[in-house]
């Protein structure tokens, strides 16, 4: 268990096809610890780019269908900040860029300590708000 | 005073009978008992301080009670407590103690490790691991146990930390990263 434990903390993930690895290896040049990961029948990449958390998708044929980021404090689009300083507290805060259009993924804490997620465009737009 | 044979029945097989109501009560003690010990230490290796644990547990296992109804049976029914459990201490712990997570992420200092850290795992101790696990921040302590040691999805680890599965991998990803990195820190460079 311990000597599992400790394999599975330093390194997951599988071989993806090399179609991924070469096209990641052009779109998220100078990335480290990358892992990669079955996703049904895509590919999903988890890894560091400037200090940065990223998910990238691919599919086997190695097209970059969306990635994640998360995004630092401070740099959400305001219109965005605005609307979630109304409700409270943001937790969490992800950029989803799908290639045709970029969404923001915030997960906020209201008064009452609820957390919700809200997913939003980069104009303030809500395209999805549910209570977590 | 329960039936022998009840006591064999299966998790789903008795939660079947307690949903189908008359005599849930005595089917609910069964897994009141397998379940009370296993979730107060839980509770215990969360918050760590027996009394707390156990006024947890014990409005854990209500909760269980209560809830029934929407388990269905899609994860291990052990899975589905822990969940609870987890859900439950981290709420606790995040209003008793004003967890907060993205204040300490920002104040931390971690640097990304190269990608030459899988040579590490010759040289790694488990036991000066859960030392460094302690260092970690609760919520990133939880991620890590609910993986690794109770093998929930990222998807019930999500749910339970109240937190979207996509940033659940990602703090999975960064709790790892500063485990290793406070690791190399404290016993490999230091």
């Amino acid at each position: 268990m311990s000597e599992a434990l400790i394999k599975a903390l330093i390194k997951q993930g599988i071989n993806p096809p090399e179609a991924c690895t070469l096209s990641f290896q052009k779109q998220f040049k100078g990335s480290t610890g990358i892992e990669w990961f079955a996703q049904g029948a895509d590919y999903e990449a988890i890894f560091y780019k400037d200090d940065l958390e990223y998910i990238a998708l691919f599919n086997k044929n190695g097209h970059l269908m969306e990635y994640r980021r998360i995004v630092p404090q401070g740099f959400l689009p305001h219109a965005i900040r605005q609307l979630i300083a109304e409700k409270g507290e943001i937790m969490n805060r992800v950029l989803l860029n799908r290639g045709n259009e970029i969404l923001y993924e915030v997960i906020y804490r209201d008064k009452g300590n609820e957390r919700y997620m809200m997913l939003l465009s980069d104009l303030g737009h809500v395209m999805e708000h549910k209570k977590l | 005073m329960n039936d022998p044979g009840e006591e064999k029945l299966d998790d789903n097989s008795l939660i079947g009978l307690i949903k189908k109501g008359e005599t849930g009560s005595r089917y609910f003690e069964i897994i009141y008992s397998r379940y009370h010990t296993k979730v107060k230490n839980k509770c215990y290796s969360i918050v760590k301080n027996r009394q707390e644990s156990l006024d947890l547990a014990e409005e854990i296992m209500v909760k269980i009670y209560e809830k029934l109804d929407s388990y269905k049976g899609n994860s291990k029914f052990s899975t589905w407590v822990y969940s609870l459990t987890y859900n439950h201490c981290i709420d606790y712990l995040r209003l008793k103690k004003n967890l907060h997570y993205p204040k300490w992420n920002s104040d931390q200092e971690m640097a990304v490790l190269p990608d030459y850290v899988e040579e590490f795992s010759e040289v790694i101790d488990y036991d000066k691991l859960m030392l460094v696990l302690e260092e970690l921040h609760t919520e990133e302590q939880l991620l890590i146990r609910m993986k690794y040691v109770d093998e929930m999805s990222l998807k019930t680890i999500g749910e339970a930390l109240r937190i979207t599965e996509s940033a659940a991998k990602m703090r999975l990803k960064r709790a790892r990263t500063r485990l290793l990195y406070l690791y190399t820190l404290r016993f490999i460079r230091g």
